[in-house]
């Protein structure tokens, strides 16, 4: 790809995630925020991490299952973010490691 | 929710930053894995390391390595980008009631790092105690720049780096994102929105363009959420 093209696209992309990420606020200005509203918002934003986190469970199957189950216990039994990834990580890599896959 | 008194101090900024240290670490092996691919399909070092300082969205990016080559098309690149990154419109609007109380510049500044760590970490602190969103643009900060040094590493050293999955990696996204909602879905008697979105996500992903099945699962996870309170 030519050198112009390949900025071209770069600099395409970064406008496009720039007005993505500020369209949320710009259209909310417009709405007013009933309670009804605000319900909606709040279990909508809580949905996009669960269907993130639903898609990648399809994907990665077994591995990142195991992970995440792991990491969940991890989080409920000492509320803390870090401790949960360091065993949801490690988990990744065990299973890797012990399996080859 | 409360909303009142919303500001955005460097205090909530360096309290954001300290907060997501711990995930920042993790995203430069991720970085890493995004500049080698990056060079791997083609892509000049530059291009790569300026389209994790500019663009700064592990989805669009790996998806444009995908597409990466001489006969590159701007307008498929520009279709795709947006469609994996169309849920971005979909945080700004969960996070507008804190972050439409500021001026223009401190919204700019809010838009300019929005990801999903720091949403997920911001939407969850502005919803409990938290009144500073400061915290939301810290907390994207330190894992932008850490995502940057990855990338930068990636591209240079290339592959000699190894495959991510060997470290586990590959899933810590979701991980951290199931350990933030699941205990407040444990305590909330109403979190049959959470499965009817994790079942569009999933039965939706085969029949969708990338990305929108997170769109469609959000959707309707909103609208099951407001029904089965109003009942």
């Amino acid at each position: 790809m030519s050198e112009p093209l390949a900025w071209l696209a770069v600099a395409m992309m970064a406008a496009t995630l720039f007005a993505l990420r500020y369209a949320g606020f710009a259209i909310m200005r417009y709405v007013r925020i009933t309670p009804k509203i605000e319900l909606f918002l709040e279990k909508m934003s809580v949905s996009v991490l669960v269907a993130i986190v639903a898609s990648s469970l399809v994907t990665g199957g077994f591995r990142t299952a195991a992970a995440v189950a792991f990491g969940v216990a991890t989080m409920l039994a000492t509320k803390s973010p870090v401790a949960a990834m360091l065993v949801g990580i490690g988990i990744g890599a065990a299973w890797v490691g012990f399996t080859g896959v | 929710m409360t909303t009142a008194s919303v500001c955005m101090t460097l205090s909530g900024v360096v309290r954001g930053a300290r907060r997501l240290a711990p995930l920042a670490v993790f995203m430069t092996p991720l970085g890493m894995a995004y500049g080698v691919a990056a060079i791997e399909s083609g892509m000049s070092s530059a291009h790569a390391i300026a389209s994790s300082i500019l663009v700064y969205s592990a989805a669009a990016q790996f998806t444009a390595v995908d597409f990466w080559g001489p006969d590159i098309s701007l307008v498929a690149l520009f279709l795709v980008t947006l469609a994996v990154s169309a849920r971005h419109v979909i945080m700004g609007a969960a996070l507008s009631p804190w972050v439409n109380q500021l001026d223009a510049k401190r919204r700019i500044l809010g838009a300019a790092f929005l990801s999903d760590p720091n949403f997920a970490y911001a939407h969850t602190a502005l919803k409990q105690n938290e009144n500073d969103v400061g915290v939301l643009v810290g907390a994207g900060a330190i894992t932008w720049s850490t995502w940057v040094l990855g990338t930068a590493v990636g591209a240079i050293a290339g592959t000699q780096l190894g495959d991510p999955r060997t470290y586990g990696i590959d899933v810590l996204m979701p991980v951290y994102f199931a350990a933030l909602v699941v205990p407040g879905l444990l305590s909330d008697t109403r979190w049959v929105f959470a499965v009817v979105a994790a079942f569009v996500a999933v039965a939706s992903q085969p029949f969708v363009p990338t990305g929108w099945n997170i769109i469609l699962a959000a959707l309707a996870g909103g609208v099951v959420g407001v029904w089965t309170v109003d009942e």
